[in-house]
C-alpha cells in the first residue's frame, strides 16, 4: 500500500471513530462535558496525523535509501564476464617432429566494465610442457571509454600491428591449426607491448569508416634467437617503442590496413668502442580481410630490418659467434643465440576459408569449412637466424559444432631454403572451443 | 623528463575528454535507447556488419543482457567499432537473447 493511501487509511478511521465518540456521549452527558471532550479529541488527531506524517516520511526514506543499495549491489556500476578459449591437438610428422597429441592450451579471460567508462581484459596462457605447466599473462589492459571514436588503454596489450596476433590467433579463430610462417611466437609480428595506446574508429559514410590504434610501449628486445617482440615488464634501454595501425573500409566487407613499429634495441658491445651499440628495428606491414556470406579471404606482409651491429671482418666467423653469445650471456654458444648482424625479414601469407553452408542447407554438410593458407618467411643477414625462412602451404578441412567450437584438420607442408633443416610434411589436428 | 612532461599532458587531456562521460545521464540515455526500436534496427545492421569480420558471429542467446553489455564494450576497443554502433549493437543483443 502506498504511504499516501494509507495515510488516507488512518486518517478517515480516525475521523470516523472521532464523530461516533462525539455522537454516543453526548446523549449522556452535558454539553460542556461534551465540548471538552471534543477539544481532547481533536488534540488527539492532530498528534496521530502527525505520526501519520511522520512514518509516511520515514518510509519514503526506507525507499529511496533500498533503491540505492540495489542499484549499487545487483548490477548498476559494475559489470563482468567470464570467457576465453581452450584447445588440444594432435600432429604426425613424417620429418623430425615425433607424433604425439598436443595439449595446446587453456585461455581464460577476464572482462570488467564500470559504467560506460572503464573496462578491464586480462587473459593469461596456461601451457604444459613435458615437466611443468606454464602461466603466462597474455594482456591486463585497463581501457579508459573516453569518447565515441577515442579509447585510451594502459597495461600489456596485444600489439596493434598487423592482423593475426591481435584478431586471429586465438584457436576458436583462426582458420588453422597453427599461425602462418613468421607469425606467432618466434615470428617477426610482434605479440604484445606494455605501455600505452590510443585506438579508435569512425564512420566516415553509411558505408566507409577507418580505424586507427597508436601505442607507445617499452618495446622489444634481443634475446633468443632474434628480436623478443613481447611487452616487457620494463624498459631495457629507456627508449619507448612507437607503433600502430590505420585501417580503412572502403566498402563494409573490406578493410584494408597499414602498420608500423619503430623501436631502438641494445645491441652487443662494440670492441672497438667498448660500449653497448644501439640497433635499430624498423618494421612496417600490410594487410586485407575480405569477409562476405561465406567467404573469408585475408593476407599480410610485413617486413622488419634490425640495423646498427658492429661490423665484423668476418661476418660469420668466430666473432661473430662470440659475439652472438656474449649478448645472449652464456658460453655455450648456443643455437638459439642472439643477433649478431644486421638483419632483415620479410613474412606474408594469404588465406582462403569457404563455408559449405554457402552451397548447401544440409544440416551436416553445411558445417564443414574447406582452407588453404600459404606463406613465406625469409630472413637474411644473420646466419643463424637464417635458419628459420620457411616456406609453408597448408590445405585444411574444418567442422564446426557451433560459431566458436571447432575440429580442424590440415596437412602442413613446410619448406626449408636452408640446406641444414629437413623439409617436413604434417598432419595437424585441433579440437578448439571459445566461450 | 620529456616523458614525464608527455605522460601528464595526455593525463590531463584525459581528464578533460572523460569528464563529460563521468555524469549517470550516459547511462540513462543508454537504457532509454535499449528499447527504442529504431536502435534496435541500427544495432542489428552493425551487428551483422561488424561481429563477423573476425571470428564467426556469436549468437545473442549465448550471453545474459549484463554479459552482451561487457564483451561488446570488449570488442568495441578490439574492432575499433565507434561506440554509437556499439551501443545500437547492445541494445539489439539485449532484445534477441530471449
Ligand atoms: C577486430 C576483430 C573482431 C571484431 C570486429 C569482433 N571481434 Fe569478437 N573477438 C575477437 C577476438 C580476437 C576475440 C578473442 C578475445 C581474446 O581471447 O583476447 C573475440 C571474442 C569474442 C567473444 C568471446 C567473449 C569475449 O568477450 O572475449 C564474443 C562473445 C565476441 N567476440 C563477440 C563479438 C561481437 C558481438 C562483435 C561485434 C560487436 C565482435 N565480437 C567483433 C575479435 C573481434
Amino acid at each position: 500500500m502506498s504511504s499516501s493511501k494509507l495515510k488516507i487509511g488512518v486518517v478517515s478511521a480516525m475521523a470516523l471513530a472521532v464523530s461516533l465518540s462525539w455522537y454516543l456521549p453526548a446523549y449522556a452527558e452535558g454539553s460542556d462535558a461534551v465540548l471538552e471532550r471534543m477539544e481532547q479529541l481533536e488534540a488527539e488527531l492532530q498528534a496521530l496525523r502527525e505520526q501519520v506524517n511522520q512514518n509516511a516520511e520515514t518510509a519514503e526514506d526506507a525507499q529511496q535509501t533500498a533503491n540505492n543499495v540495489d542499484a549499487d549491489v545487483n548490477g548498476g556500476d559494475t559489470t563482468w564476464h567470464i570467457a576465453g578459449y581452450a584447445h588440444a591437438g594432435a600432429i604426425v610428422s613424417d620429418g623430425d617432429t615425433e607424433d604425439s597429441f598436443l595439449f595446446g592450451g587453456f585461455n581464460p579471460a577476464f572482462h570488467f566494465q564500470y559504467r560506460d567508462l572503464v573496462m578491464f581484459e586480462g587473459e593469461v596462457e596456461i601451457t604444459q610442457t613435458d615437466n611443468e605447466t606454464n602461466v603466462e599473462l597474455e594482456n591486463a589492459q585497463i581501457n579508459l571509454l573516453l569518447h565515441d571514436n577515442v579509447t585510451i588503454a594502459a597495461g600489456k596489450f596485444y600489439s596493434p600491428v598487423g592482423q593475426f596476433q591481435e584478431r586471429l590467433h586465438p584457436a576458436w579463430i583462426n582458420r588453422l591449426p597453427d599461425a602462418p610462417a613468421g607469425f606467432g611466437h618466434g615470428g617477426i609480428q610482434p605479440l604484445t607491448d606494455v605501455g600505452v595506446m590510443a585506438r579508435g574508429g569512425a564512420r566516415i559514410s553509411n558505408d566507409m569508416r577507418v580505424n586507427y590504434s597508436v601505442a607507445v610501449g617499452n618495446g622489444p628486445r634481443l634475446g633468443h634467437g632474434g628480436v623478443e617482440l613481447e611487452g616487457f615488464a620494463s624498459d631495457d634501454n629507456g627508449n619507448k617503442s612507437v607503433s600502430g595501425r590505420l585501417g580503412f573500409f572502403p566498402f563494409p566487407e573490406l578493410e584494408v590496413g597499414g602498420s608500423f613499429m619503430t623501436a631502438e634495441l641494445i645491441g652487443p658491445e662494440d670492441h672497438e668502442t667498448e660500449s653497448l651499440t644501439d640497433i635499430d628495428f624498423d618494421l612496417w606491414g600490410a594487410d586485407f580481410a575480405y569477409v562476405r556470406g561465406p567467404w573469408r579471404f585475408r593476407g599480410e606482409y610485413l617486413t622488419a630490418e634490425a640495423t646498427g651491429f658492429p661490423a665484423e671482418e668476418d661476418d660469420h666467423g668466430p666473432e661473430a659467434a662470440f659475439i652472438r653469445a656474449a649478448a645472449e650471456g652464456d658460453d655455450d654458444h648456443g643455437e638459439e643465440a642472439s643477433l649478431a648482424e644486421n638483419t632483415e625479414w620479410t613474412a606474408w601469407y594469404v588465406e582462403l576459408a569457404f563455408r559449405m553452408s554457402g552451397l548447401t542447407e544440409h544440416s551436416f554438410v553445411r558445417n564443414f569449412e574447406p582452407v588453404v593458407r600459404y606463406g613465406e618467411y625469409e630472413v637474411t643477414g644473420d646466419h643463424e637466424a637464417e635458419e628459420q625462412s620457411e616456406d609453408r602451404f597448408n590445405v585444411g578441412l574444418n567442422y564446426w559444432f557451433s560459431p566458436s567450437i571447432v575440429l580442424k584438420g590440415s596437412v602442413e607442408w613446410r619448406d626449408f631454403p636452408s640446406d641444414e633443416i629437413e623439409d617436413e610434411t604434417r598432419t595437424l589436428f585441433q579440437l578448439a572451443y571459445g566461450f | 623528463m620529456r616523458y614525464a612532461i608527455v605522460i601528464t599532458a595526455t593525463l590531463l587531456a584525459t581528464l578533460g575528454l572523460m569528464a563529460p562521460s563521468l555524469s549517470v545521464a550516459q547511462d540513462t540515455e543508454a537504457e532509454a535507447a535499449a528499447s527504442n526500436p529504431m536502435e534496435i534496427a541500427r544495432g542489428a545492421q552493425a551487428w551483422s556488419r561488424e561481429c563477423g569480420r573476425c571470428h564467426n558471429i556469436r549468437p545473442p542467446s549465448e550471453l545474459s543482457d549484463e554479459e552482451w553489455r561487457v564483451s561488446v564494450a570488449h570488442m568495441r576497443v578490439r574492432g575499433n567499432i565507434p561506440a554509437d554502433e556499439a551501443r545500437a549493437i547492445v541494445a539489439f543483443l539485449q532484445a534477441s537473447n530471449n
